[in-house]
């Protein structure tokens, strides 16, 4: 192996705030205090117990796509059709791993949560949930919960400014299932806390490595809402050291070029639906080794 | 206990971000041991959190042990320079960071933290590594200019720039893939990118 180029290594901030005890995850669970709560625990389950089909609109800077998606909570399948790609649109399926309810605990701590009266969407009646960044690390959500079914009928995207970042709306949908997180929230929480709820490191408060992979090279870390990828990859020939970032919609990319004395240096691009402050100690966060070399 | 001078000019550099490893472990050996240098530390915590417009909540808190403990976890780190430089900064960033946790909402203001570039990276105290090979899976650049060194200025912005904008492109599929795995709406996450990768299948 061509010592040119050489591993690196990304020093997380794994362990960088369990010192102090209000950083500490909350291993023993937690209980729901208020209607927010309760409304938040419902739409975090919503994916797991109600199948679904509809047509949705999604919005952000630039453009929009109207997207037909069904959802099977029985297999956990997804399949969608952007309607306005093309005449006939290929339909996309995939089986993603939505998250449940047991991170409920983890983001109760970074976000404060409000309940407000909702709209009417998709003739159907919702509550809605603001979710406000309790740091400067992520970004707010303000999601119209169905009251019957706890399936977010809409969501906004905002940054710390209150600029609306991206949106969706159903247009019209229909249900299937019982949302047990909806019924008993306390449940539903010490259910999954005890069960099958696994995360790994803290890299930054509240955001955990979630995944890790070699093609491309990039980790992976997320808050249970705002996700973020780190990508690593050889810095051009020749290249400064420098940074710069671009937004579109909700999902930031920033890229910085790190030069390292006698080697090449590395390139780190940070793509997320996460403030610039999270990009940059994420950027921060990569660090060569002696080891390595 | 009277404090001496050179804890007090430890004590400065640390505030400061200039204090080398060893030079903070003694540091701690002795706020452990005397409470006037502890207090003399809490202000000074204090008065630079306020000078730079940190909210402080927890004024009485004392973070000596934490850090300690922290930096004992370290492996390794008097080897390297650049480890001691990182031990103090991990210090900064440690205090800043729990700070904007401890805000309460209605306080918060947006805030950038500075960034330094070439190679002077913000550190990380007790931090686990993870292993990434850069050996395989290198992305192509689009238009990626080789050769001499670039002038600098703007040239570099607008290079980053452009760079910025075609990781964006080329690695955004990647990331909507494994955000609609982390999202309580996993669809909304991939209809950030109009073809996510992963093992999805596509039928007409």
């Amino acid at each position: 192996m061509s010592l040119r180029w050489l591993t690196w290594l990304l020093l997380a901030f794994a362990q960088c705030f369990s010192a102090f005890s209000w950083s500490q995850p909350d291993e023993a669970g937690c209980s729901t205090a208020s209607e927010a709560d309760r409304i938040w625990v419902a739409l975090l389950g919503a994916h797991h117990h109600i199948s679904f089909q509809g047509t949705l609109l999604y919005e952000r800077i630039g453009g929009r796509q109207f997207i037909d998606v069904a959802w099977s909570a029985g297999s956990g399948e997804a399949r969608l059709r952007r309607l306005n790609r093309v005449s006939d649109p290929t339909e996309e399926s995939w089986s993603p791993a939505a998250l449940t309810v047991g991170r409920f605990c983890d983001l109760r701590r970074f976000y404060v949560p409000r309940i407000e009266q909702g709209r009417v969407i998709a003739g159907r009646s919702t509550r809605r949930l603001v979710l406000q960044p309790a740091d400067t690390l992520r970004l707010g959500y303000i999601a119209e919960v169905d009251t019957e079914t706890g399936v977010p009928l809409g969501m906004v995207t905002i940054d710390p400014e209150g600029k609306v970042l991206e949106r969706y709306e159903f247009a019209s949908i229909a249900t299937n299932g019982a949302n047990r997180a909806l019924a008993n929230p306390d449940r539903a929480i010490s259910e999954e806390a005890s069960g099958s709820l696994s995360r790994g490191r803290d890299v930054l408060p509240g955001y955990y490595m979630v995944n890790d992979h070699a093609t491309p090279a990039a980790f992976v870390v997320s808050d249970g809402l705002a996700t973020a990828s780190v990508f690593l990859e050889p810095l051009p020939a020749g290249a400064a050291p420098g940074e710069a970032s671009v937004i579109e919609g909700a999902t930031l990319a920033y890229t910085r070029g790190v030069p390292v004395p006698g080697q090449k240096g590395v390139l780190i691009s940070v793509l997320g639906e996460v403030p610039m402050v999270t990009a940059r100690l994420l950027a921060d966060a990569i660090r060569p080794t002696n080891e390595a070399r | 206990m009277k404090t001496n001078e050179q804890d007090l000019a430890a004590l400065s550099a640390l505030m400061d971000d200039e204090a080398q490893e060893l030079e903070l472990r003694r540091l701690l050996g002795s706020v452990s041991e005397d409470p006037a240098l502890r207090a003399r530390w809490r202000r000074q915590q204090l008065v630079r959190d306020l000078i730079q417009g940190r909210r402080v909540d927890r004024p009485g808190l004392d973070v000596t042990a934490g850090v300690k403990k922290a930096i004992g976890r370290q492996p390794g780190i008097a080897r390297s320079p650049l480890w001691s430089m990182a031990v103090a900064a991990s210090v900064t960033i440690a205090v800043v960071l729990a700070g904007q946790t401890l805000m309460p909402v209605d306080q918060v203001v947006p805030r950038t933290l500075v960034s330094e570039l070439g190679g002077n990276v913000v550190p990380v105290s007790g931090a686990q590594p993870v292993r990434a090979s850069l050996e395989s899976g290198a992305i192509p650049f689009a238009g990626a200019a080789g050769g001499p060194e670039e002038p600098q200025g703007t040239g570099v912005s607008a290079r980053y720039e452009r760079l910025a904008r075609e990781r964006y492109q080329l690695l955004n599929p990647h990331h909507a893939a494994v955000a609609s795995q982390n999202h309580p709406v996993p669809y909304i996450a991939r209809l950030r990118s109009e073809d996510a990768v992963d093992g999805s299948s596509t039928t007409e």
